[in-house]
């Protein structure tokens, strides 16, 4: 009878003395592995330019429907997104649209907490995934 | 003739002359393609479609061999499939891998076919040439080198169908490119770019894009000229992104080709320079209304002009361009609700002159739609340029001359592009078509049994005795080598199709014309002929429209509302998507007449020059917003189908004026089943009503020689202006004609310019009663000497002030030709 206790004393004393695995959230964050599948980003190159060339892969892939791009050529015959917008509520970070992208341009980052206030503040839209203003949200 | 072979082991039946890809496909038998195309000659170029054929040493292309009695083809042997694989990657190997990026990804038939072989890389490799850019023959499409797999359908259509030959192959091996070779001659119709099978050539006019699963496909039927060309827009966010055919039903006027019109005009139906909202003009200033307030805003002005001057002081016209049910609901609220007697349509300018031939040709026609033209022998076109009115009939001219060596005449009073496969060109002067047509009978029928039987015969022929050879090619000023080979033409051909276009019915003696054609025509059919009666039409509706206002019949015409108008005696008048002083003669005689009303109120999409002088305006919606019914140049009902939600606030023309009958608490019904089953009673299930029909007789021409070449005059004559009233109105918003260009070529005969001392490009004023307008023409031989040819694909040049207010005694279509300008060096 005695034993167990001691047993499940010992385990908690330990613990008390050990560093703690809780982590004071939120003002501590927790390190995500590398491959997580966090809030979308844009990807740019070396002109800090986004990479999208709307080629409305990820679109067509995703399974929520999340995505909607409008592509457009300028002049030059180059395409680009008009708009794009990922509607971060009705995402089911599944990453099938990185997965699909052949340029590179969408990734998930490693911001798994979002919290807002309207729902349209869940809209990410190019601006907002390049500069990636949802960081300290 | 049928022959018999197998295909993999299966016996089948086939008609001796077909390829074994056709034969093959007709059995629901797969063989790759990439470079054949259903509407062009085979090409053979990219030798996917081999099949082996048991006793010959090397597997031959199905798409080229055709079949023979007795032989065995085997679509899928090992060999086959291995050099069609092997062809494959020699095509993959300067392909890009330019997929997401290209317009074509989707949809690409190089996509499904390296999808289809299962190519993931390809062992070849190859040094990509290093390649200048050259614009293409046209700015409305995008050419892509490296994207491009040589398959020769674009040079093979604009060769075949469109017959200009703006683009050949150039240069050898790996170096080969598909270049504008003759940009010049570029109609920017864009067949190119409808048939090439990857994304070599993209569209290069409306910024927008959308992949096939981000869009929407519907059919519709082209509503910016008579053709009644079929197609599929596609949508994106109530937006039309492009417009393709690829998968258009078959049947129908057109077989997947366009013209430049249908293919890039588009997106104006999205402009942002449409007009969304109703307005009403207090102090000349527009104010914004609601839509009560503006239904309010008619409905007191009709009724205040009604009480104080009666129903005959109002008038309506409107669009022959107008589906049948928005016709039906305005007839229905103008006549039978308000009593107003005066309401017409703008097939007044183009289709009157016709409607008197027609019951009588119509009837007696062989060939009753532009199929008809392919079982011709010898087709007859007068009265205009095709390839600028309407490229779809030129297109199946070509086709028919291609296949079935068809002959061709054209008369003219300038050079068109179809003259260069005619067989007799009878370039004459302005305003003798008539004696040319009445010389043709008297030559090739005079002698005819056939012909005396038919009545009007006798009173015709006398006046026939004026027009020997020797007089009318002298007056006509035409070869009279050519004349004889028309004769002999008109007399060995056993079927004969007529094409008539705008110009003869707009021009003066208009109607007169157009019966003396009609005339030849008759002898045809009286001589036993077949014969095929075409009138070209520039409204989409142009023969719903005619066939509405003959049936509700009377009233002031078109012109006469604005005579009146001028005079005082119409005080109100409801212009619905019309632009009289964009279509009529004498600009300033019609802004005058406009002026003089009470009360001006105009549904349209844009803000037009009539619009501006409007005291209220109503926006209307274009073709793509709503769904009814066409009937085309051939007579035949063609569905318009709604791709795209009305543009903000705008409403389709037949529900304003069922709104306004109902605010009226008029007496009509105006429902959408009611006007249903009015527009059924008035055409047949599939299009015009055909019984009824007048018997055959000859028409009897009044003909004035009076127009004298006097010095220094020329004869003004607008090419397409007859055709293309409605571009200043609503094309002219599209992005297309941006690029395109809009200024208009002025085109003098180098005689004529020596003999008036005219340079080349040099500043000229030409002059009439009506005004005058300085230009800078262009030497050339496309202009006969004593004329000034004007082409241009835009109303506002001005010239339309140059002629005046004048209109065909029994048609009242007003005139808009045969004018004689003054030219004065400035
Ligand atoms: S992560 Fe999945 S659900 Fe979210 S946008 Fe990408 S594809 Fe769509
Ligand atoms: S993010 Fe990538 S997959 Fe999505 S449209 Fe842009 S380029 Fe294509
Ligand atoms: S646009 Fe038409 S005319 Fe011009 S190159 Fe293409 S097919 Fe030929
Ligand atoms: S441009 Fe297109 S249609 Fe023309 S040869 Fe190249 S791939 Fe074929
Ligand atoms: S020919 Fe007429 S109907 Fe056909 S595409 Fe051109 S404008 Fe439209
Ligand atoms: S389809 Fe026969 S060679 Fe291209």
């Amino acid at each position: 009878m005695i034993v167990p206790l001691i047993k499940g004393l010992k385990y908690t004393l330990g613990r008390f003395f050990s560093k703690p695995i809780t982590i004071q959230y939120p003002e501590e964050r927790r390190e995500v592995a590398p491959r997580w599948r966090g809030i979308h980003y844009f990807n740019v190159d070396e002109n800090g330019m986004f990479k999208c060339v709307a080629c409305g892969l990820c679109a067509a892939v995703c399974p929520s429907k999340c995505i909607k791009i409008t592509a457009g050529e300028d002049e030059d015959g180059v395409r680009y997104p008009m708009e794009y917008e990922i509607n971060a509520i009705r995402c089911i970070y599944c990453g099938f649209c990185v997965e699909a992208c052949p340029v590179d341009a969408i990734r998930m980052g490693s911001k798994y907490d979002f919290t807002d206030y309207h729902r349209e503040d869940f809209l990410l839209t190019i601006d907002r995934l390049v500069t990636q203003d949802y960081l300290d949200k | 003739m049928t022959v018999h072979i197998t295909i993999n082991g299966k016996e089948i039946e086939a008609e001796k002359g077909k390829t074994i890809l056709e034969v093959a496909r007709e059995n629901g038998i797969y063989i790759p393609t990439l470079c054949y195309h259903s509407h062009l000659h085979p090409i053979g170029s990219c030798r996917l479609c081999v099949v082996d054929i048991e006793g010959y040493p090397m597997p031959m292309a199905a798409c080229t061999t055709p079949v023979m009695d007795g032989i065995k083809v085997h679509t899928n042997t090992g060999r086959v499939l291995k050099m069609r694989r092997q062809a494959m990657e020699l095509i993959l190997v300067n392909h890009p891998l330019d997929c997401p990026v290209c317009d074509k990804g989707g949809e690409c038939r190089l996509q499904d076919l390296a999808y289809e072989f299962g190519i993931a890389e390809q062992p070849f490799h190859a040094k990509k040439p290093e390649r200048e850019h050259v614009p293409f023959s046209t700015p409305l499409i995008r050419q892509w080198y490296d994207r491009c797999v040589l398959c020769l359908r674009c040079v093979h259509v604009c060769h075949e169908l469109v017959g200009n030959a703006a683009i050949d192959i150039k240069e050898t091996g790996y170096r080969s490119v598909i270049y504008p070779v003759a940009p010049e001659r570029c109609y920017s119709c864009g067949e190119c770019l409808s048939v090439c099978p990857v994304g070599a050539l993209t569209e290069a006019v409306n910024p927008l894009r959308g992949r096939i699963w981000q869009i929407e496909r519907k059919q519709t039927t082209c509503g910016q000229c008579g053709v009644g060309c079929q197609m599929e827009v596609s949508t994106y966010e109530n937006k039309p992104v492009n417009i393709k055919t690829d998968d258009v039903t078959e049947e129908g006027p057109n077989y997947g080709s366009l013209c430049v019109r249908g293919r890039f005009f588009y997106d104006y139906v999205s402009s942002e320079e449409r007009l969304t909202e109703p307005k009403i003009k207090k102090a000349e200033e527009w104010v914004s209304a609601g839509w009560d307030e503006a239904y309010e805003n008619a409905i007191d002005h009709l009724r205040e002009v009604m009480k104080a001057h009666g129903p005959d002081s109002i008038g309506f016209i409107a669009s022959a361009r107008l589906l049948n049910e928005d016709l039906v609901a305005l007839f229905e609220f103008a006549k039978n609700g308000l009593n107003v007697p005066n309401v017409d349509t703008s097939s007044r300018i183009d289709l009157s002159a016709h409607g008197t031939s027609l019951t009588a040709l119509k009837g007696a026609s062989s060939f009753k739609d532009l199929d008809g033209l392919l079982d011709s022998d010898l087709i007859v076109i007068a009265g205009g340029d095709l390839d600028a009115t309407a490229q779809i009939v030129a297109n199946r001219i070509r086709v028919a001359q291609r296949l079935h060596d068809t002959k061709v005449i054209t008369i003219n009073s300038y050079k068109t592009r179809l003259d260069e496969i005619s067989d007799a060109i009878l370039t004459c002067n302005s305003g003798t078509e008539i004696p040319v047509f009445n010389g043709l009978v008297k030559a090739a029928f005079e002698g005819s049994d056939g012909v005396k039987k038919v009545s009007g015969w006798e009173d015709f022929s006398k006046q026939l005795t004026d027009y020997s050879a020797d007089a009318v090619c002298d007056a006509a000023q035409i070869d009279r080598e050519m004349f004889e080979t028309a004769v002999a033409l008109l007399k060995e051909s056993a079927s004969v199709s007529f094409v008539s276009g705008g110009g003869l019915g707009q021009t003066t003696e208009g109607s007169q014309k157009v019966k003396a054609f009609a005339n030849l025509a008759v002898a045809c059919a009286a001589s036993g002929k077949k014969i095929g009666w075409l009138p070209v039409t520039a409204y989409a509706n142009g023969w719903g429209a005619l066939a509405i206002q003959t049936i509700y019949g009377g009233g002031l015409s078109y012109g006469e509302m604005i005579q009146a108008a001028k005079e005082g005696k119409i005080k109100a008048l409801v212009v619905v998507e019309e632009d009289p002083i964009a279509t009529l003669p004498d600009t300033s005689y019609v802004k005058e007449a406009l002026d003089n009303l009470d009360f001006l109120m105009v549904i349209d999409l844009f803000e037009t020059e009539t619009v501006k002088k409007a005291d209220l305006f109503i926006p209307s919606c274009s073709f793509m917003e709503k769904s009814g019914t066409f009937i085309n140049m051939e007579g035949k009902k063609r569905a318009v189908n709604q791709v795209l939600d009305p543009m903000e606030k705008t409403r389709a023309v037949g529900v304003i004026f069922s709104d306004i009958a109902e605010k009226m608490k008029l007496e009509v019904e105006l429902t959408p089943e009611v006007i249903q089953k009015k527009v059924s009673e008035i055409l047949d299930q599939d299009g015009l009503k055909t019984e009824g029909k007048d018997a055959l007789a000859f028409f009897q021409i009044s003909y004035q020689a009076t127009r004298m070449e006097e010095n220094g005059h020329l004869f003004l004559v607008p090419t397409d202006l007859h055709y293309n009233h409605h571009y200043g109105t609503d094309e002219v918003h599209a992005s297309a004609i941006e690029k395109l260009g809009k200024d208009p070529e002025y085109l003098i005969n180098p005689k004529d310019a020596a003999r008036l001392g005219v340079e080349d490009g040099s500043t000229v004023t030409i002059k009439t009663e009506r005004g005058e307008l300085s230009i800078s023409p262009t030497l050339s031989d496309e202009a006969k000497e004593g004329h000034l040819v004007v082409r241009s694909h835009y109303h506002d040049t001005g010239i339309l002030a140059l002629f005046p207010f004048e209109m065909d005694d029994e048609t009242k279509t007003p005139f808009t030709g045969n004018v004689l300008v003054k030219l004065q060096k400035s």
